[in-house]
This record gives C-alpha cells, sequence and structure tokens, in this order.
C-alpha cells in the first residue's frame, strides 16, 4: 500500500516537474518571439521621421508651458510653484501615449490587412507574443522619448535655475505605466476593430470621451463657481453634471492618465501607499487591455 | 349697405378682440416679470441638525438640510449637534432651503446614537455648552466649555462682563467729575478766583474683548477618523424619521506652515504659497516679505460642506489648505548648502509714496518717531543666490512644514528654450541620414 502511494506521488512530481518545464521553455519560447516582434517593431519605428517629429512637437508644447510661467514671472515679479517640470512633463506624456497607442493601433491594422500577421501566427509567433512585442517596442519607445524629455528638462533647468527634482523620474515612470496601458488600448480597439479606418475611429471616440469626461466635469464645476450656472438647490447643469460626474468615476477606473495625474498628485505629497495603489491601478488596466487585446485577436483570427 | 355695415361690425368686433388679447398677453408678460420674491414661499416643518462646527481657528454654524443625508466634521474636535425643528422653505433668490428660526426653533429632546464602522454604539445625551473666546486673540483663546464646565465658565464671564459694566459706570462718574471739575475752574477763573485745575481726563477704560454665547443644550462630539451613522432616540425609544444621517469625520491630510509672500516690486499684490513643497521664484537681486501662518490641507469636498453643508462646486478629490493662526515670534533662517547664511526677524514695514504727481513707492523699515503706524509685518529676503529658508522657534529647532526653497531666476531668451525643444529632430535627422548612407540601393537589372 505504501509502495503504491509512493509510486503516485513520484508519478505526480515528475508530471509537475514535466508540465513547469514545459511551461518554462513554452515561457522562453515566448518571451523570444515577442522580443524579435518588438525589435522588429521598434527599429521600424525608429527608422521613420514620425515618432522623432511627435517628440519635438511635445517638447515645444512642454516648452510653451514653461515660458508661460517665465513670462507671469517678469511681469508679476514672483512665481510660487511646486514643481515647474511636472505639468510640462505630463503634457508630454500625454501626446506621446496618444501618438504611441495610434502608432501601435495602426500598425496591428496594418499587418492584419497586409497578411504578415498571418505569416506571424503560422510560424512560432502565437497572438499574445505578438501583442506582447508590440507592447514592449511602444514601452521602450516612450522610455526613450522620456529620457529626452528628463534631459531637456535638466537642461532647461540649468538654464533658468528653475528646480528639476528627482521625483520628476517618478512623473516618467508613471508615465512609462500610463504609455503601457493606453497602448494595450490601443492594441485593443486594432485586434477589435476589422479595418483600419473602424479601429481608429473607435480609438478616437474612446479617447475623445476620456478627454471630455476627465476635463468636461472640472470645467463644469469651474463655471458654477463662477457663477455662470449659479450653485444652486436647483442647478441649471443638474443632470449633466451628475452624468458627467459618473462618467468622470468610471474613467478613473477606466483611463491610465487619470490614474497617472492621481500618482502625481501622491508623488507630490509623497504619499508611497498612495502612490503604489495607483501604480498597481495602470499595471491591472494595462493586463486588463492587453488580455482583452489577446481574446480579439484570437476571435477575429489573423 | 346691410353688408357693408355688418362688414364694418366685424372689423370692430375683431379690433376690440385683439385689443383684448393683447392686453391680456400684457398683463400675463407682466405677472411673469415681477419679482420672484414677491411670493412668500411656504414653510414646512422639518427636523433639522444645526451645527456649530470648529473650522480650525474659528466656530462656523450651518444646518443639514432634510434631503441632505451626510454630515462632515473635522476629528479630534469639539462639534456642536443640535437636533432642531424648525420650518424650512426653498428661497428661489439664492436657490437654497433656508430656515426659519424666528418662526420656530425648538429643540427636539432625545439621545443621540452614534454607530461606528465596527458596529460599536455609543449615546450620548444632551449638555450645556457655550463657545467663549478673548477678541484680541481669538484662535488662541477660544474654547467650547460643555457640562458643568460651561456653566461655571459662563458665571465667570457673567461677572467678568458685569465687574467691566461697574468699571464703565465708575470710569463715567469719573469723567463727569472731571468735567465738572473743570467747568468749575473755567467759570471761577472767569470771576477772577483761582481754582486748581484737574489733572487730565481718566485714563480710558481698556475694551472688553471677553466673548460667550449664551448656556445652550445640544450635542457635543469630538470623535476620532471613521465613517458612523448617526439618529436621534426620543425618550419612548422610537427614532426620529429623518435625524439618520451618515457622518464622516475626517482629518487634515497635511500640516505647514503657509507664507504670504510680498514682492516689494507689487506689494498689494502678494502671492500665496500653501504647499511646503512650493519654490519661491523672483528676479535676480529682488526684495520679498514673508508672512509665516499655520495651515492644515484637508479634503475640499469634507471641508466645504462640514460649513456649509449646502455648498456646490466641490470636488471630492482635491483638497483646500485652511489658514489659522499667524507665526509672530519665530526667526527666519536662510540656508545654503547646509549652512545658515542670514537670518531675518519679524519687522514692521512703513510704505512711503513718492511726492508728486509721479507713482511709485518705497518699503522702508517703521519709525514709530515718525510714522503713526506700519503697512505690515514681515521677514526681508533678498533674492541674490539659490537657497533654502526655514523658520526656527525660541529653542532654535526648525518648525515643520516651514522649509521653502528661494531662486532667482535666470532670464533666457525664448527662441534659445524653442531651439532646445528640436533636439529629438536633430537625433531623427542623424538617425536617418545614418540609415540612409548605410542601405546600399538594389542595383538595377
Amino acid at each position: 500500500m505504501i509502495g503504491r502511494n509512493v509510486i503516485g506521488w513520484n508519478v505526480i512530481g515528475r508530471g509537475c516537474r514535466m508540465a513547469s518545464a514545459r511551461f518554462a521553455l513554452q515561457l522562453s519560447d515566448r518571451l523570444y518571439a515577442s522580443w524579435q516582434v518588438a525589435r522588429r517593431a521598434l527599429i521600424s519605428t525608429l527608422y521613420s521621421p514620425g515618432i522623432y517629429v511627435i517628440s519635438t512637437l511635445t517638447l515645444l508644447a512642454a516648452s510653451t508651458l514653461v515660458l508661460n510661467n517665465l513670462a507671469f514671472l517678469s511681469e508679476n515679479g514672483l512665481l510660487v510653484l511646486t514643481r515647474p517640470f511636472f505639468l510640462p512633463a505630463f503634457v508630454c506624456g500625454v501626446i506621446l501615449s496618444l501618438y504611441l497607442s495610434l502608432h501601435a493601433t495602426l500598425q496591428l491594422v496594418r499587418e492584419r490587412e497586409q497578411g504578415t500577421l498571418k505569416v506571424l501566427l503560422f510560424g512560432p509567433v502565437d497572438g499574445v507574443s505578438f501583442l506582447l512585442g508590440k507592447l514592449w517596442s511602444h514601452s521602450i519607445l516612450y522610455g526613450l522619448a522620456a529620457v529626452m524629455v528628463v534631459l531637456w528638462a535638466v537642461v532647461l533647468g540649468q538654464m533658468t535655475n528653475l528646480l528639476v527634482q528627482v521625483d520628476l523620474i517618478g512623473v516618467m515612470g508613471l508615465g512609462l505605466l500610463a504609455n503601457g496601458g493606453i497602448v494595450a488600448l490601443g492594441l485593443f480597439v486594432g485586434a477589435w476593430g476589422r479595418t483600419a479606418r473602424t479601429s481608429l475611429i473607435v480609438l478616437a471616440l474612446v479617447l475623445l470621451l476620456a478627454l471630455i469626461a476627465q476635463f468636461g466635469d472640472q470645467a463644469l464645476v469651474q463655471m458654477i463657481n463662477q457663477g455662470v450656472g449659479q450653485a444652486n438647490r436647483q442647478d441649471p447643469v443638474r443632470f449633466l453634471r451628475a452624468a458627467l460626474d459618473g462618467l468622470h468615476g468610471l474613467i478613473l477606473w477606466l483611463s491610465p492618465l487619470a490614474q497617472m495625474s492621481r500618482g502625481m498628485d501622491a508623488l507630490l505629497v509623497a504619499d508611497g501607499a498612495a502612490l503604489l495603489w495607483r501604480a498597481g491601478a495602470i499595471i491591472g488596466q494595462t493586463a486588463l487591455y492587453f488580455f482583452g487585446a489577446a481574446w480579439a485577436l484570437k476571435r477575429g483570427g489573423p | 349697405m346691410n353688408h357693408k355695415l355688418l362688414n364694418h361690425k366685424e372689423t370692430k368686433t375683431q379690433s376690440k378682440m385683439c385689443l383684448f388679447f393683447c392686453l391680456f398677453v400684457s398683463l400675463w408678460l407682466l405677472s411673469l416679470s415681477l419679482p420672484v420674491s414677491a411670493q412668500a414661499p411656504e414653510r414646512r416643518e422639518a427636523f433639522v441638525w444645526a451645527t456649530a462646527v470648529f473650522a480650525g481657528v474659528q466656530y462656523e454654524s450651518t444646518f443639514t438640510p432634510p434631503d441632505s443625508d451626510t454630515l462632515y466634521l473635522l476629528a479630534d474636535a469639539n462639534h456642536v449637534l443640535a437636533p432642531r425643528s424648525t420650518l424650512v422653505y426653498d428661497w428661489s433668490i439664492t436657490n437654497r432651503l433656508l430656515a426659519d428660526w424666528p418662526a420656530r426653533n425648538e429643540l427636539v429632546d432625545g439621545t443621540l446614537v452614534l454607530h461606528n464602522s465596527t458596529g460599536q454604539k455609543e449615546r450620548l445625551e444632551i449638555t450645556d455648552y457655550v463657545i467663549q473666546f478673548d477678541g484680541d486673540a481669538p484662535a488662541e483663546t477660544l474654547a467650547l466649555h460643555k457640562g458643568q464646565e460651561a456653566l461655571a465658565q459662563y458665571a465667570v464671564f457673567d461677572q467678568a462682563r458685569q465687574a467691566y459694566a461697574t468699571a464703565l459706570h465708575a470710569q463715567f462718574q469719573l469723567e463727569q467729575d472731571y468735567q465738572a471739575a473743570l467747568t468749575a475752574a473755567a467759570q471761577a477763573a472767569t470771576k477772577g478766583e483761582a481754582l486748581a485745575i484737574p489733572d487730565g481726563p481718566p485714563p480710558p477704560l481698556p475694551a472688553f474683548t471677553r466673548y460667550s454665547t449664551g448656556v445652550k443644550r445640544a450635542f457635543v462630539l469630538n470623535l476620532p477618523v471613521g465613517e458612523y451613522t448617526l439618529w436621534l432616540e426620543h425618550p419612548d425609544g422610537t427614532e426620529e424619521p429623518a435625524s439618520r444621517k451618515h457622518l464622516h469625520v475626517f482629518a487634515p491630510r497635511r500640516y505647514g506652515v503657509g507664507f504670504n509672500v510680498v514682492p516689494a516690486s507689487k506689494w498689494t499684490v502678494p502671492e500665496l504659497s500653501d504647499d511646503p513643497r512650493n519654490a519661491l521664484y523672483a528676479q535676480s537681486g529682488s526684495t520679498i516679505y514673508l508672512q509665516p501662518f499655520a495651515e492644515f490641507e484637508v479634503n475640499e469636498l469634507a471641508y466645504g460642506r462640514m460649513i456649509d453643508a449646502q455648498a456646490k462646486g466641490l470636488q471630492e478629490d482635491r483638497f483646500v489648505w485652511v489658514h489659522t493662526t499667524p507665526y509672530p515670534d519665530v526667526t527666519l533662517q536662510i540656508i545654503q548648502g547646509r549652512q545658515v547664511v542670514a537670518g531675518a526677524a519679524n519687522q514692521p514695514y512703513f510704505v512711503r509714496q513718492r511726492p508728486g504727481a509721479s507713482l511709485g513707492y518705497s518699503i522702508e523699515e517703521f519709525d514709530p518717531a515718525t510714522e503713526k503706524s506700519p503697512n505690515f509685518y514681515g521677514y526681508r529676503v533678498t533674492l541674490d543666490e539659490a537657497a533654502r529658508i526655514q523658520l526656527v522657534n525660541g529653542d532654535g529647532q526648525p518648525v515643520m512644514g516651514s522649509q521653502r526653497d528661494i531662486r532667482p531666476i535666470r532670464t533666457v531668451d525664448r527662441w534659445v528654450v524653442y531651439a532646445l525643444s528640436l533636439l529629438p529632430l536633430f537625433i531623427g535627422g542623424v538617425v536617418l541620414l545614418w540609415r540612409r548612407r548605410r542601405v546600399e540601393p538594389i542595383p538595377q537589372q
């Protein structure tokens, strides 16, 4: 009896070892395949002018924000600021993420339309490793652009004497995570939409809705505070405000950029727990969109 | 002929009808334009929680409308909650729910049942309370006394008030006597008699600055941070239907020292530096004056609804700084690296306008010999190099949250800043050119 049990445990143990070895092999194969996809996408993007043009545009927008502060200072004689490069870095992060998300969507849809995806999926690449490769490549691209933004801030800080502090790297780190989420959303839309046009329209609508919910609510609150709508019990825009409030709350849990903005607040007040919570939320959102994209790709086929 | 007459009659009737219609429409439009305030709003009986909440530096009164389901209170401070029956009405001018306190303001007897989130139940009885402070230093002397202490403190206040009234009466008598003696001396002088002129008027009595509410009855709460449910239980054990509310007790997120920063170039337009992580930027060589005050940071929605239960336009994810008391007796240190390079004391300053028609002013140290009163007090700092400032108390210990970076700004040409932004384009150009040189064109067959 005891001997039979020992044999049984041995069989189970050997089975587990084999399963884990197979899993490790599959994982390493998958990682290798995804790295190859990422390398290909990375080289293709770096050898095209788009990423350089958009990085320049983001820095121009950020420079305008910094110059606006400097102009205020020269008018007013005094400027009180918490982190002069936080908002410019956030703006850079938003523009870069939106561009990279759009880029990822277009890459995915184009590769499907041209039949490249079919060829890849018949080979050693599966849907998950393909999408993982896209996510990696766009994260690396964001990382390169983020390094450039930090360099720009350091040089500008030296030139103007504006404070550049270490937590700017934290903002760019949060941006890197948020970019992952936005790119995963773009991949999800790309995998779900059958054509480039549908994907682009859906992505644009989703992003527009997110922006309206994020800034529309604040604009309404400001309007009411300024007396446009009179703060009162029979608030004339009460329903609209309630609707936008609800949408805002929903977007907070769906938009990595909204979480990034709150993560920056946590960074400002040095609230480590809140920062971890926000970073975790962004990773959760990324995972949700990524597995959504994998599911949509599997369902739709190459 | 008849037909013509008929037509004329018809036209006359029609024009009459038209006139009546116009008159009716005009009256109707006129009635629409009548002010709404002319209508007496309908009052209805309601149970409300009238509150006197500690807002950080003073007590604020408000009441929670029956349709509002949450009360907000600052943690670890005494607050007053009074269960009251009153008449409420919608005031369409401001569109707020108002209470007609003069018409009805009755305390509803009962016990306050407080249920916290862990399921523990606490019962509170109505108690006497008074709120007192001294007008000369309201924030430092503000106190809420309850129970027997309230009665005792009110008695002390009443005695002081009566003693002041007696002293005021005596002062009045002294002034009367002085005036009479002065008049008598003047009359004697006109008759050629010599009468001693009394010594000066009696010194004025300092103002009575103490303040106290009357002894009132309500629940006095002092709770730690948490979520609670409360309701009023009548003496017969039944629950007052409209009294059940959710109670959100919140604490400040941060404490710190704020600065009112007065630039010498625009002394009437000061800037606020609330956040301890703020940096102050100014042109090199410029002078600023700092006026410190204690402060704490709270949730905008919770704090706003605590002091006004009907406040609108507040956001749950925003925080606001509440300024409390000034910091007059501390020293300001200027630190470069790790060394204290200079110090500054809180000094009075006088703003002297330039004489003549030309505009402008200069800020000078206040001289009591030449000027009546200073324009402002502050710590003077001149920005020459990047430094860090902090306040230190009498023991030489830094005051928590009083540190700020101060930095003189270097002027930069905007085109240089924009040129710096072209860095990615430059890198891209180099990469693409390198790529182009490496790629060999396919030879044509």
